[in-house]
């Protein structure tokens, strides 16, 4: 656990953001998700997949997302998940805040810009 | 905190468990179409995933509520390590059980003769009416009687100070005839006793002032233990006449259960109405407790204070006659006050009062010396299970942790030993009232 905590840290605040944007265009089983995200970070995000689910099950119990057993495109049972509507609304607030932070980093670390 | 997340943690546990178990095969499945021979494959599916184990932990932890899930497990093992000792599991529970027992039954009594009000409408508000000092021994005294019937008229037709007034005696009479002849527990009542008191009949109607009347009264009130067990429950419309006293009675109504009359620990059987004698009423038996309600606002001290201004009037009007002169002039001196009676009277607790309190300490120190005992015991324990507790530290647990999986034991031995006293408590308390404490308390509710 000491190993890496800094990415334990990004993956606290930004995980469900990254999760919730990944499901916007349908549904999608855990398997998919964490190689999405791994692939789109560039390897940064989600070393180990595990992690992934607690932040699924967490999102799911807040009534973000919802999840059903279907059948993968390689004939395997999966759960897969979808965004609910109130996911969907947290999605844009959750997009915005990120949004909100960053700018507010570059701000700071590039002040010269502004 | 969830309930609803807390109750099905379980399933979700399992859910989730085949979740990983779905990851887990399509990766390998993934793996092994990459080229990676199976054993391998599996391995390096485990490795991407991380610990599953860790996993459905947390999942778990975010289910559940922490602090009764733990105690739900300290109070498992404690009913093991119990088991695992039943010797000493058995003597603590037995001396616990014991102490609260007899601190219970003790108390019960107490509780009945002592404290418990009297089961009428708003028994806070009645007053009895006594002579300051008593009677001094003059003239014929029965149980639980304070005045004289004459005495009890005048009070009723002058007194200002109470809404309703009324006056009982208690005693034991005679009912059937020749050898059907048998004792029953009398209790004679002025015409305004139930309604002043607020008790409602269960059936059929209470005595009323219209019953009062010359002697022999020919309506009785029966309570209700004596109208299941004498009178077998019989409804009433069908007429039930008894002869009481020798004179033919009819029974026209039956007091509700919790009512036992005025006197704790002596119930009534019968009710009868006063009635007027031929010969007259005699000043020199005191035989009648006279009670009342004083009037809204009034407080017991001022109707003391109105009695008082009235008694020499009632007093001078009631003088027994053919004593002497000088027990004359005491009991024209004779002043009548009022006294709380929201407890009822009762024999039981002017000869055992302080008996009781007694017995109460008594059994407290009991329960107290049973305590040490206990803790003696646990004592002797913790040090023998130093071991097991050097292991848990080590294991990681926490002070706190294991200060809680103790606290839950002793908790668990206590609330076996109050479970202990419950099953033989009636029997118990049976063994008590029935015996040479109270020999008259039949229709005590004590067993409640």
């Amino acid at each position: 656990m000491g190993k890496k905590p800094a990415q334990t840290d990004i993956l606290q605040g930004t995980l469900d953001l990254l999760i919730l944007q990944l499901l916007a265009p349908g549904v999608a089983h855990g398997h998919t998700i964490a190689y999405a995200i791994e692939r789109r970070s560039e390897e940064v995000l989600l070393v180990e997949h595990g992690s992934l689910y607690p932040a699924l099950h967490r999102l799911e119990d807040r009534g973000w997302i919802a999840s059903f057993w279907g059948t993968s495109e390689n004939n395997r049972k999966a759960r897969y998940y979808r965004l609910t509507a109130a996911g969907r609304k947290q999605l844009s607030v959750e997009m915005s805040r990120w949004e909100r932070v960053v700018r507010a980093i570059n701000q700071v670390l590039h002040p010269a810009e502004e | 905190m969830s309930w609803r997340r807390f109750l099905k943690r379980r399933w979700w546990d399992d859910e989730r468990a085949r979740e990983i178990a779905a990851y887990l095969e399509t990766e390998t499945a993934d793996n092994i179409a990459r080229g990676m021979p199976p054993t391998e494959a599996a391995a390096a599916a485990r490795r991407k995933f991380g610990n599953p184990g860790l996993v459905r932990e947390e999942i778990y932890r975010m289910n559940t509520i922490g602090w009764l899930e733990s105690t739900w497990q300290d109070l498992r093992y404690g009913l093991r390590t119990l088991r695992s000792s039943p010797g000493f599991a058995a003597v603590a529970i037995v001396s616990l059980a014991l102490g609260i027992g007899a601190n219970t039954a003790i108390f019960q009594l107490l509780d009945a003769v002592r404290l418990r009000s009297l089961p009428v409408q708003n028994p806070r508000e009645l007053a009895e009416m006594k002579i300051v000092g008593g009677n001094q021994g003059m003239g014929l005294n029965q149980q639980y009687g304070e005045l004289t019937r004459p005495l009890w008229e005048l009070i009723r037709d002058k007194q200002q100070a109470f809404s309703g007034t009324f006056a009982w005696s208690a005693n034991q009479r005679y009912i059937g005839r020749g050898s059907e002849m048998r004792h029953f527990n009398q209790l004679l009542v002025s015409g305004e006793f139930f309604r002043v008191l607020g008790v409602r009949p269960f059936r059929g109607r209470l005595l009323g002032p219209q019953d009062e009347g010359a002697c022999p009264a020919s309506a009785a009130v029966a309570s209700y233990a004596y109208w299941r067990s004498e009178l077998g429950g019989r409804d009433l419309a069908s007429g039930i006449k008894l002869i009481a006293n020798n004179d033919l009675v009819q029974i026209v109504g039956i007091t509700p259960p919790e009512f036992f009359g005025m006197a704790v620990g002596d119930s009534f059987d019968l009710a009868l109405p006063f009635c007027q004698p031929k010969d007259g009423l005699r000043r020199d038996i005191f035989e009648v407790s006279v009670m009342g309600r004083p009037k809204p606002g009034w407080t017991i001290e001022r109707a003391s204070a109105a009695m008082a201004v009235l008694s020499p009037g009632i007093f001078e009007a009631t003088v027994p006659p053919g004593r002497d002169p000088r027990t004359d002039l005491m009991y024209k001196h004779f002043r009548l006050a009022a006294y709380p009676a929201s407890t009822g009277v009762s024999g039981t607790r002017e000869t055992y009062d302080k008996s009781l309190w007694l017995l109460l300490a008594i059994t407290g120190l009991v329960l107290l010396i049973a305590c040490a005992n206990l803790a003696n015991l646990m004592l002797a324990r913790a040090s023998a299970r130093g071991r097991e507790i050097a292991v848990r530290l080590a294991l990681g647990a926490s002070r706190g942790r294991l200060l809680r999986q103790l606290l839950a034991e002793s908790g668990l031995l206590a609330g076996m030993g109050c479970a202990g006293w419950g099953s033989p408590s009636p029997k118990l308390c049976a063994v008590y009232c029935s015996g040479r404490f109270c020999p008259k308390a039949r229709g005590w509710n004590c067993v409640s």
